[in-house]
Formats: structure tokens, C-alpha cells, sequence
């Protein structure tokens, strides 16, 4: 793949990056105290003034942001913005009960076509392509950003509908997509299917594998890269806000960009919140510089990384990031998609009328129809001698999940379970 | 006059019902009639046994998970429309069958059949008024 003509943004001086990062952050935090009651409470308190940021190092004195916010002020209390701005509300699977809703202004809407634009020139997509997008439903909200970035380009979009893997794996042969979006897990599955279906990969007129929602590790981007015979980028991006491509991948695959010009990122000790040294993994907490609606104040994303403090042979001035594999918080990536199981007993004590009294998690492998596999031992108060009660018990935790979590979920009662290992109850090996 | 039925919650894998047969065994217990009922994950096996108790409590100590509930055995003739008879009834007393399955009867003449009904109440008072025979525990176990 050659490289395509970096855009002048990319090329930016640190040192007029980070004044004008200032500026932006400076204006940001602004808004967010006027218009947010969450910032207000949070700024006001002696020493987080955002008066006190006077660089960007300052940022390091002001509280992080969390997901638990995002539920507590379910829908619209973390928008910056009056509803009459707002022309586009997302709503993405949340890791409580409540759902995460964001919203865009126009302008929100522009720049996001912009960084999505921007992220899949760097992977060489332009007008003569033909530009698949296929997600669960809990990552729809990407769906709509890939389709915006890849329209602005020029690209002919497929964009994300409910279609089943096997009408995907039909359109990737049929329509000669160049270009797919997915998650890993996803990808791997539709490589299966390719396999079943025996159709060989050289016949594929793919050639770019856009990799998005879960951290890649090197064998699974050659396996995927030999399925596909398609050269992988990864972008980073958040599943519930703001949106994908928050960093992504340049032609020389060595790490993320992080799209500097709109999101300012800081890596932190998970255990202190204290900033690292530039180049030890920890947290990634992510500000916003440019959005309106929807600002997020050194948002602790769970996700961990760290900075590559090597300049990028592509030119490009915006830092780099690895994105390594395990996560911070008590969510798991499945598809892309983030769990926790806090959250999966919050709807099982809903659909069941009570907790379970044990459960394992499993993700699906690439054969297997369903995203993630809930095991529930059938306990004496779940029991019950009518087959057609233990299946709506299955049955309708499966549906609540399905919706909630946006990934296909597959409930199996069984008989009692042996104690939970060290591992705890998320088990990763088929038995 | 009903008969209690226990019932086991069993996972779809291989030796399960073996193992079920190995406990009741070494219990000294009896199987008089059963039914498997199953989906592609899990099944429910219904006994009627010659001793509850120690049924049940051999295969809780193993850690099957058990469920005693109540069923109606009922006589019918052993011939053409002997069943029908009994359904019949059922049918306009608009008492559901949840389940049901036939006990084994060596002896001849007549089956029995055991039934979920719902309710079981009215099913019991309509079945001896029409002048079924209901048999307990008891004349089950000395079958």
C-alpha cells in the first residue's frame, strides 16, 4: 500500500499544536462549567477551577469524568448544548441499566465526518471504493460515523444494516467491497464463513481491512490479513462517546494517531489517577477539544495504552499510542462492544426476578452464532418441572440482553457449577 | 388422590441419565415410570419412585438439582379409546395437560397414565366424579 498524501493538519508543529490544544481546552472547559451541571459541581471545588489551567499540564489538577456519570444523568444531562442545537442524539449500550445518550450539533456532525474522513484517507480509501460497514447493533452509532467519513471521501457505501453474517459474507463477494469495516471478533467470524462457504479469498476484490472496537494482536492481524488478503488498520474510538477513530492507524502500522486536533490524551496510573511518563502503559483519560454538545472532561476510558515517544516515520506530528490488551475496569470488549457483569446481573435479576446464584460468561468463537454465552446453573428456585418455563426464563433473559448489549447473547441453563477459579467466571477456551 | 413426581434438571451431555440411574441405585430406589423431556441444551427427567425421600436426597447430596411435585396417575381400560375417555373429560373441563406419560403395568388389562394437570384440584374432583380410578403412592409402589 503507498502512502496517501498526508493533509496539512496532520503536519502541525507540537509546539503550535499544543498552543492551540490550550486554547481549545481553555474554551472547553468554558462551556462545559456554563452549560453542565456535572463540570459546574466538579470545577467548583477549590483548586479545579478551570481559571486554574494555565497549560496543559494543569489539566492533571482537574477530576476525571466517568461512565457511571453517563447513566446518572441519563439522557440529556451531560449535554452542553440546548435540544434546538442538537440535530443528531445517539443513544449506545451503556455498562449500567441506563443507555448512553449523546448528542451532536451540526457542527459536531461536520467534525466527526472530518476525523472519520481524515482516518480513512491515512488508510488509502478514496473514491474508487467500495466501502462495507458491518457491526453489531451496540456499535450502530459507528456505523453512521464510518458511513459520513466514507461519503465525504467519495467511497461507494454499504452502509450498516441488520443483516445476517452469511448476507454480509454475500455482499463482500458480490458487490467487490474494497473496503470493510468491523471488529476483529466479527471479522474472524465472517472468515469462517468465507471458509464454509468456499469461497477463496483471492477471488475477493478486498484490500483494505478497517479494524475497529477491540485491540488486534499480531498473529490475529496476520490471520485475518491471510483470510481476507487485505492489509488491516486498526482505529481506536469508544463505543458509548464520543465516537470511533479517536486515534488511528497511518500506513506504517506502528501504533495509533490520536486525533490531537479534537481530543487531547493523557496516560494515568489506573490505581492513583497520576499522570505517567510518557511511554509506560497505563490509562488512557481522554479529553474533548472541539465538541459542543457532548464535552467529556478527562474521561477514564478503561482502555489501556500507552504513548510511543518516537516520531512516526509517516510525518504525521499527531502522538502515537499502543493499544495493549487488558482492560482497567471490570468491562470486557466483545465485538466491540463494552460488558460488564455488573450490567449483565442488573438485567438477569430483572428478567429472572432475581440474581443468579452463579453464572460464567464466555464469548462466542468464530463458529458460533452468538457474541457472548451466559451460563446459569438452575438452582432450586429457577427449577421447575415444565420445559416450557426454564425456556422463558432463557428465552427472555436472552431477548433483554440481545437489546440492552447490542450483541447476539446466548443464555444456557445448566446444572450446578464447580466454585469459580482464579479466572473468576469469565471463561475464554471453549470447554 | 395425587402422587408425587420428582423431577431432575439435567444438562445435554453424555452419562448424565447414566448417572441418575448409578445415584437411585445405590439408593435402593426404584424407578416405576419416568418421562425425559428435552431441548438441544438441557432436559427435565420426571420420576415416580418406590422411596422419595431417599431418592431425592441421594441426588441433591450430588448435586442434582430436584423438584417434587404433585401428578394424578389414573386407571384407564387397556383398549381403543381407553385413553380418549380420560382426555375427553379433561377437555371439557378445560383443565390443561402440562405433561404426561404412561406408568408401567405388567399385570394387564389396564394402564396407567400419569398426568400435570392444571388445576389439579378440579382435575382430581372431575376424574372421580365421571368414576376414573385415581391411584396414590402407595398403590403404585405395591404394583
Amino acid at each position: 500500500m503507498t502512502a496517501s498524501a498526508i493533509r496539512e493538519d496532520e503536519l502541525v508543529s507540537a509546539a503550535a499544536r499544543e498552543q492551540r490544544q490550550l486554547e481549545l481546552l481553555q474554551a472547553t472547559l468554558n462551556r462545559a462549567v456554563k452549560s453542565v451541571r456535572l463540570y459546574q459541581e466538579k470545577l467548583a471545588v477549590e483548586g479545579s477551577e478551570p481559571g486554574r489551567v494555565k497549560s496543559l499540564e494543569d489539566l492533571a489538577k482537574l477530576p476525571f469524568t466517568r461512565r457511571e456519570d453517563f447513566s446518572e444523568h441519563y439522557p440529556y444531562g451531560m449535554f452542553a448544548a440546548p435540544l434546538r442545537d442538537i440535530v443528531r442524539i445517539h443513544t449506545a449500550p451503556g455498562t449500567g441499566l441506563a443507555p448512553t445518550v449523546t448528542g451532536y450539533t451540526r457542527n459536531d456532525l461536520f467534525t466527526w465526518r472530518e476525523i472519520l474522513s481524515r482516518a480513512l484517507h491515512a488508510a488509502g480509501v478514496n473514491e474508487t471504493d467500495v466501502f462495507q460497514i458491518c457491526f453489531d447493533s451496540g456499535l450502530a452509532n459507528w456505523g453512521r460515523d464510518y458511513k459520513d467519513g466514507a461519503e465525504d471521501l467519495g467511497a461507494s457505501v454499504i452502509p450498516l444494516t441488520s443483516l445476517s453474517l452469511e448476507k454480509q459474507r454475500m455482499v463482500l463477494s458480490d458487490y467487490r467491497t474494497t473496503v470493510l469495516v468491523t471488529s476483529p471478533s466479527l471479522a474472524d467470524k465472517l472468515a469462517a464463513k468465507l471458509a464454509s462457504a468456499g469461497a477463496a479469498n483471492a477471488s475477493l476484490a478486498l484490500k483494505t481491512l478497517i479494524l475497529a472496537g477491540e485491540p488486534v494482536s499480531a498473529r490475529m492481524r496476520e490471520n485475518l490479513e491471510n483470510a481476507f488478503s487485505a492489509t488491516a488498520w486498526v482505529h481506536y474510538g469508544l463505543s458509548e462517546a464520543p465516537g470511533p477513530a479517536v486515534a488511528f492507524e497511518c500506513h506504517a502500522h506502528e501504533g495509533l494517531h490520536v486525533s490531537e486536533d479534537h481530543f487531547y490524551p493523557e496516560i494515568v496510573d489506573p490505581e492513583t489517577g497520576r499522570p505517567l511518563e510518557a511511554g509506560k502503559p497505563g490509562e488512557l483519560v481522554l479529553t474533548t477539544l472541539t465538541a459542543r454538545a457532548f464535552p467529556l472532561i478527562r474521561f477514564r476510558t478503561g482502555d489501556r495504552a500507552k504513548f510511543i515517544t518516537e516520531t512516526c516515520p509517516c510525518g504525521r506530528t499527531f502522538r502515537r499510542i499502543s493499544w495493549l490488551f487488558e482492560r482497567t475496569d471490570d468491562a470486557r470488549l466483545i465485538r466491540g462492544v463494552k460488558v460488564s457483569e455488573s450490567q449483565i446481573m442488573a438485567h438477569a435479576k430483572k428478567a429472572l426476578g432475581q440474581e443468579p446464584s452463579d453464572y460464567r460468561l464466555r464469548p462466542g468463537n468464530r463458529d458460533e452464532p452468538f457474541g457472548l454465552e451466559l451460563s446459569i446453573p438452575v438452582d432450586d428456585t429457577l427449577f421447575s418441572d415444565e420445559i416450557k418455563v426454564l425456556e422463558r426464563h432463557a428465552k427472555s433473559l436472552e431477548a433483554a440482553l440481545n437489546q440492552e448489549l447490542g450483541i447476539p447473547v446466548k443464555v444456557r441453563l445448566t446444572e450446578r457449577m464447580a466454585k469459580a477459579g482464579e479466572g473468576g467466571r469469565w471463561i475464554n477456551e471453549n470447554p | 388422590m395425587h402422587v408425587e413426581q420428582i423431577s431432575i434438571f439435567l444438562e445435554n451431555k453424555a452419562g448424565r441419565l447414566a448417572e441418575v440411574g448409578r445415584i437411585l441405585a445405590d439408593a435402593g430406589v426404584n424407578i416405576r415410570a419416568l418421562s425425559l423431556a428435552d431441548t438441544s441444551d438441557f432436559g427435565v427427567l420426571r420420576l415416580i419412585v418406590s422411596n422419595n425421600p431417599a431418592a431425592r436426597s441421594a441426588l441433591r447430596k450430588n448435586g442434582f438439582t430436584v423438584r417434587l411435585s404433585q401428578v394424578t396417575a389414573v386407571r384407564v381400560e387397556d383398549r381403543p379409546g381407553g385413553l380418549l375417555a380420560v382426555l375427553d373429560v379433561l377437555n371439557d373441563a378445560e383443565i390443561n395437560i402440562e405433561y404426561m406419560y404412561a406408568y408401567a403395568n405388567p399385570t394387564g388389562g389396564t394402564a396407567i397414565m400419569i398426568f400435570r394437570l392444571e388445576p389439579l384440584d378440579k382435575a382430581t374432583e372431575v376424574l372421580t366424579e365421571k368414576g376414573f380410578t385415581l391411584l396414590s403412592g402407595e398403590d403404585l409402589s405395591v404394583l
